[in-house]
């Protein structure tokens, strides 16, 4: 509910603005309904604090909800491009809504600021891919930082329990893929419900494994469940999540349970302890200023890859709207060219290293590894 | 495994299984005093855990004000009812007294959320308010529905879910939560932990199971809402309030859910949609159970619980698969031990408004407006492609895709009255099958299209080979557990790419020239679908398709005709399956890209809901179901931010609104409520021509051959011998009259010979063989029959109800049907019905619904169903009854032309003077026995038939 004001702000805003300016239209997509409404209803959120306005250009936001639904999530495309003709689109929310949407873009050359973690939307980069531009860290940066843990720790056996679902599909991918080039081996592969209230079979399963590192594979509280079971059966290795637990809820629901767990998430998550030397300190810290003015509460993680997403906008569109006009299929192609062109952009999660072959940009500097200690966020050096 | 572990499984699967069971026995109470198959039943759980979570957060649950509302509401309602019945202020008044128990519970829980209750204290508050929702959510939204079909009120409990999960995720958030620990005690059985909580919920469980058993059998108010239960008009009579039986029963539900909720809120993470998934494991518990034992329902719940926890440990990939893919043996058994026919006893109530009595001229011309206006809707359909964007064109591609899919549930639902969920499964075979081979195999999508329509077509008569057999409440989870495992197995098998999703699906090809453009698309979906309304429409109007339609009324009436049921049924199911197949590989490879959340129940359900809205039994309601449904979604979704200044999360809950209130007041659906408010649902132009050339009629036995022996039957049910060592013979050319009082036996000697039960012990012989005993091969054998309680078609023409009779008389094939390439023996099976109506005298009625003629002239047209299957022997179970002197004088007439013609007539019938001066002999039967045989002159005199009479209880 609280968002209401801000969003009765930038309709304001948006019917204040007059036709006189030249006028940018950005689409946004985004799952704030649905499995992934974890994911999605902080980015729906994130969209209100975007930029109204890039130098003389008033930038206009459509938004739109896909039900955490691929073919939803197509519908909506085929509005923005051919109905209200957009000049580039933030979203989808899930990796499997991005690649669905993917032949469309490609069609109608526009613009594509994909806020989601699997690099297929990117790579191997080719004429359909190129208009896209992924602003997460891949899967695989977040799993090279934890597998980087779990091989100085002396991990040698690993198991995994992720959801069945894209997401946990994507974390189960995208870690295997590491752990096979550093010689980890799996020793367990389980896969829950989202809504389940049990996992005691997959736990046990993992138990019997006897791994010496668990990886949790899941999203917002779901990633409580898995853990908490395994404390409770007595399980005593280490266990790992992804950047998916790094939510409020997952310390909240966890509580003594969850101490010591090792998590790879963007640095905005421990921002009072990290030196001012991350670069991108002081814009995650903007965009938690800026959330947590309007909802009252911090925001999570993943609504900073949309306020990631405006950053780089506001770096490109004045370059762009100085080629073409807005509307223009020039205006679009001069946009993609520029976003390509985006060197050191720091974003609220880290930096922005755009190259042709290389559309996500994020380096290792994107990624921390955290642990949970006294019930807190703490940064492992 | 070894011990440890599998006691471990065991424990953890009954923890979940006992919540599944609470739920399955508040389903049971639901379903068994209002019919309404609870969907929503989990959103109790996870609507009693967050208000009882956010209440330990110290905040107000949004479930506070949200119970103000549902009070509101209900007043608005109760005062809208009855505005023009009473007093404004007395009106107000009785309402208020309704919602006094809520409103205290709203003014206490309000109350009590301004301090720090202790926790108990907060699980109490939270258990009453949703309690308090539930009798509020019978009044609003099942209340107007009370003699709704089972299939609507499940569609509207559908919507419901859709309304309860949307307010859910607004007033709860995304995130999950847990609550603190009721009982943090642990303690080791056998070296397993036992948590004090999971023996907390198995002891409410059995508290509450045993509560409820003993209520519906000891307690006034149990007894009273049984008798709901079991005769919703017999209850009427009694003083029994059925609204008041179900606030009750709701009552119920809610606070069994709300009390779930709050025991697993400590034990895991509860999610705003948490409860569906509960919901729907109960729900299988509950059919298990028969939807009506609590005992039973609880034990399959149990059993639900168990395999989870040990699929899960086995192969957690593949544990809804393995739950899901058990329950389906199981169902099977459950009906194998059924009788091998059982009568659904749901014909969906709504009658149909009466056909307006247009006079030739304005029927003509009504005829020739419909004619145009469909002319230029197909018209228009061609010319959307110029007048509108692309992006109207893809949206009407995905009505047409929905459209194509739901035509089959039309068929399937609608028309046959079998419920299924599993079409989105089917579309995703046809859609994976064609996205594999022609990725992988690089094969042209040309090539792959039959292939995909063989592999549906194949798992459709092994889905159909099962759910054919299944009956009632059976049927719809079979179909539900199917659409289950599909979904799953596309998510985990390798080669769909599972949720990541199959990409580099190509495209389809024309002549080297890829189709790719929405519009190019636009020609290919809504010519193929306009092309098969055309065949459905085809399809009903013909011999295959009556059979198809004389389904729903009932297997008896339909295998008595001489119908194969069971190939009809499979008929139906298999063609709605090949539709959805094709939309499937049609969706391939338009949009290239799948992954299994288009194929889930989900939106196997929504088709449902498609069909419902649009009309399910007619062929219009399904492109009107669709295209409402799609466009309406996408309206909204694009409109909604617009009009309410917010986003996103009130999308599905004002759909689900519109269409809970939309099937309040139109309950049959958009389509057939648009035909009779426009005065365009027309009889059909038949050619009432009986100048066609006969149909091939059967050998006749010779006048006083015998064509049925009874030898010593008996028949027993349980202690119960309703028919004990009877014999008696039937000859052509002869009228055999069966009397005998009430309760005599009558009619289960007449089911024995027409084979609807088998006998006891003893034999019938028909035509010189044993009996089959099966009613279709007796009726294709020459045996016709009438029924005591008339069994026709409602809603079919009196034409082709008798057409029905001559069902098994000629072969035509569904496809020859669909091509129209039936017409001549077409013509030839009216020609006959209309010669038998003729013999009846019903000719002059021939174009109205059968369920317009009045009881007598049902009767007589049973008679004429039965004479267009050119029987040798006639069984007619009291056919004079509520017939005038001059209707009785004529049908006597007509039984002597038959009797002259050859034909063996044995008519059940108390009219004894129609009967003593027709028959030529009499059997007399009293408490299961022969009591006499004789001419109409000897029974006369017979003292013993004096003394049963004059002596008996009549």
């Amino acid at each position: 509910m609280h968002n209401l004001k801000a969003l009765a702000a930038v309709a304001v805003l948006t019917a204040l603005a007059g036709p006189a300016m030249a006028q940018v239209k950005i689409g946004v997509i985004a799952s704030s309904t649905g499995p992934i409404s974890v994911v999605g209803l902080q980015q729906k959120n994130t969209v209100a604090l975007l930029p109204k306005k890039i130098g003389d250009v008033t930038v206009d936001y459509i938004y739109m909800d896909d039900n955490s639904d691929p073919t939803q999530a197509t519908k909506n495309v085929q509005k923005f491009l051919i109905e209200d003709k957009v000049d580039a689109i933030i979203g989808p929310s899930g990796s499997p809504n991005a690649v669905a949407v993917l032949p469309f873009i490609a069609d109608a050359q526009t613009v594509m600021l994909a806020p989601v973690g699997s690099t297929a939307v990117v790579l191997p980069m080719d004429d359909k891919k190129k208009w896209v531009f992924k602003t997460t860290q891949n899967d695989n940066l977040v799993m090279d930082a934890l597998v980087a843990h779990m091989k100085t720790n002396g991990v040698k056996t690993v198991a995994f329990i992720g959801t069945n679902d894209p997401l946990g599909a994507n974390f189960a991918k995208a870690f295997k893929a590491v752990i096979d080039k550093e010689g980890i081996k799996l020793v367990a592969e389980e896969t829950f419900g989202r809504s389940d209230t049990s996992v005691a079979g997959q736990a046990l399963k993992i138990l019997s494994a006897s791994p010496d590192a668990v990886l949790v594979g899941a999203a917002g509280a779901t990633t409580v469940l898995p853990e908490v079971t395994l404390v409770d059966q007595g399980y005593k290795g280490k266990i790992y999540q992804t950047h998916g637990a790094a939510t409020p809820e997952f310390l909240k629901l966890g509580g003594k349970k969850v101490e010591g767990t090792v998590l790879a998430a963007s640095p905005m998550l421990v921002q009072s302890q990290i030196g001012d030397d991350v670069p991108s300190k002081a814009s995650g810290q903007a965009y938690i200023d800026a959330y947590t003015k309007v909802y009252n509460v911090a925001p999570g993680t993943f609504g900073a890859n949309v306020w990631d997403a405006g950053l780089l906008l506001e770096r490109t569109v004045p370059i762009a709207a100085a080629k073409a006009k807005p509307g223009t299929p020039e205006f679009r192609a001069a946009l993609r060219d520029a976003l390509e062109n985006v060197k050191e952009l720091t974003g609220a999660q880290g930096v922005y290293n755009m190259t042709p072959a290389d559309h996500s940009g994020f380096d290792k500097r994107s990624i921390v590894t955290i642990t949970v200690k006294d019930g807190a966020w703490q940064l492992l050096k | 495994m070894n011990l440890v572990v599998a006691l471990f499984l065991a424990q953890d699967g009954i923890a979940n299984g006992v919540v599944y069971a609470l739920l399955a026995v508040a389903i049971v109470v639901l379903f068994s005093v209002t019919r309404i198959t609870f969907v929503p039943q989990g959103e109790f759980v996870s609507y009693g855990a967050l208000t009882f979570v956010t209440m330990q957060d110290g905040q107000r649950p949004g479930t506070i004000p949200l119970l103000g509302l549902l009070i509101a509401l209900h007043v608005v309602l109760d005062l809208v009812g009855g505005w023009r019945k009473q007093r404004p202020a007395a009106l107000l008044m009785s309402s208020l007294r309704s919602v006094a128990a809520a409103l205290i519970v709203l003014a206490l829980a309000y109350a009590g959320t301004s301090f720090d209750l202790p926790l108990l204290l907060k699980a109490v508050v939270a258990i009453a308010v949703v309690t308090a929702a539930g009798p509020l959510l019978y009044r609003i939204v099942y209340q107007p529905l009370a003699d709704a079909s089972v299939l609507v009120l499940l569609i509207v409990s559908v919507a419901l879910h859709f309304v309860m999960t949307g307010l859910a995720l607004y007033i709860f958030g995304p995130s999950g939560q847990r609550s603190a620990p009721l009982l943090d005690i642990t303690f080791p059985v056998m070296g397993v932990p036992i948590a004090g909580q999971t023996l907390l919920i198995l002891g409410v469980t059995l508290v509450v199971i045993a509560a409820l058993y003993f209520a519906s059998q000891h307690t006034l108010y149990g007894k009273a809402m049984q008798a709901v239960a079991l005769n919703r008009t017999g209850a009427r009579l009694m003083g029994i309030s059925t609204s008041l039986a179900g606030r009750a029963s709701f009552l119920v539900a809610a606070f069994i859910g709300a009390l779930a909720g709050v025991l697993i809120s400590p034990t895991t993470t509860i999610l705003y949609d948490t409860g569906f998934l509960l919901g729907l494991k109960g729900f299988v518990g509950a059919i298990l159970g028969g939807l009506a034992s609590y005992p039973i329902s609880a034990l399959g719940a149990l059993l639900i619980g168990l395999l989870e926890s040990y699929s899960s440990f086995f192969a957690s990939t593949y544990k809804e698969v393995i739950v899901f893919s058990l329950i389906i043996p199981i169902l099977l058994v459950q009906t194998l031990r059924q009788h091998r026919i059982k009568e659904d006893d749901d014909h969906g109530a709504e009658a149909l408004p009466a056909q307006p009595n247009w006079s030739p001229q304005a029927l003509q011309l009504r005829r020739r407006i419909k004619t145009g206006l469909g002319i230029a809707f197909v018209l228009a359909v061609a010319a959307a492609p110029v007048l509108i964007s692309d992006y109207e064109i893809a949206l009407l591609n995905y009505v047409g895709l929905a459209a194509i899919v739901v035509l089959g549930l039309v068929l399937l639902t609608g028309v046959a009255g079998l419920t299924s969920f599993a079409q989105a499964a089917y579309v995703g075979i046809g859609a994976y099958i064609t996205g594999y081979v022609s990725s992988t195999y690089g094969l042209s999508p040309w090539f792959t299209l039959p292939m995909a329509l063989a592999v549906a077509f194949v798992l459709a008569l092994f889905g159909s080979l099962i759910t054919a057999r299944l009956s009632g409440h059976y049927l719809p989870l079979a179909t539900l557990s199917l659409a289950v495992v599909a979904y799953y197995l596309f998510a985990a098998l390798p080669q769909t790419g599972g949720q990541a999703g199959m990409t580099n699906i190509p495209p389809l090809t024309i002549a080297g020239w890829a189709v790719h453009s929405p519009k190019a698309w636009y020609i290919g979906i809504w010519g193929a679908l306009l092309l098969l309304q055309l065949a459905m429409t085809n399809l009903l109007d013909s011999r295959p398709g009556r059979a198809i339609r004389a389904l729903k009324s009932g297997t008896i009436m339909a295998e008595s005709l001489g119908v194969d049921t069971w190939k009809a049924k499979i008929a139906a199911f298999v063609i709605a399956c090949l539709l959805a197949a094709l939309a499937g590989w049609i969706y391939a490879h338009y949009q290239r890209f799948l992954n299994p959340s288009p194929f889930s129940f989900n939106q196997g359900i929504e088709y449902l809901f498609m069909a419902v809205i649009g009309g399910a039994g007619s062929i219009g309601g399904a492109l009107v179901g669709s295209g409402i449904v799609v466009l309406a979604n996408q309206w909204l979704q694009t409109n909604l931010p617009l009009l309410l200044g917010m986003q996103g999360d009130f999308q599905v809950i004002i759909f689900g609104v519109v269409a809970m209130a939309m099937l309040q007041l139109l309950p049959r659906g958009i389509w057939p409520a648009l035909l009779d408010l426009t005065g365009m649902r027309l009889p059909k132009a038949w050619s009432m021509s009986t100048d066609t050339a006969p149909l091939p009629a059967r050998g006749k036995p010779q006048p006083g051959e015998t064509v049925l022996a009874v030898r010593g039957v008996s028949k027993n049910f349980g202690a119960i011998a309703a028919n004990r060592d009877i014999s008696l013979d039937a000859k052509a050319g002869e009228i055999l009259a069966l009397i005998g009082p009430n309760g005599a036996g009558k009619s289960t000697l007449f089911d024995l010979i027409s084979g609807v039960q088998r006998p006891s012990s003893g034999t019938v012989h028909f035509l010189g063989h044993e009996s089959s005993y099966f009613p279709r091969t007796l009726s294709r054998g020459g045996m016709g029959r009438t029924f005591q309680h008339v069994r026709i078609i409602p809603e079919m023409t009196v034409l082709e109800n008798t057409a029905l009779g001559a069902h098994a008389r000629v072969d035509t094939s569904f496809a020859s049907a669909a091509l129209r390439l039936d017409r001549p023996t077409e013509a030839r099976l009216i020609g006959e019905a209309l010669r038998q109506l003729g013999r009846v005298g019903l000719e002059g009625s021939a174009t109205q619904t059968a369920g317009s003629l009045s009881l007598g002239q049902q009767r007589v047209l049973e008679i004429a169903r039965a004479l267009a299957s050119d029987p040798c022997l006639l069984l007619l179970d009291e056919p004079a009854a509520g017939l005038r002197h001059l209707e009785k004088q004529a049908l006597a007439r007509l039984l002597k032309q038959l009797k002259a013609e050859g034909i063996a007539v044995i008519v059940v019938e108390h009219d004894m003077d129609f009967v003593m001066n027709l028959a030529d002999r009499i059997v007399v039967m009293q408490f299961g026995q022969k009591l006499a045989e004789g001419t109409p002159c000897e029974i006369q005199r017979n003292p013993a038939v004096i003394e049963a009479y004059l002596g008996g209880a009549e």
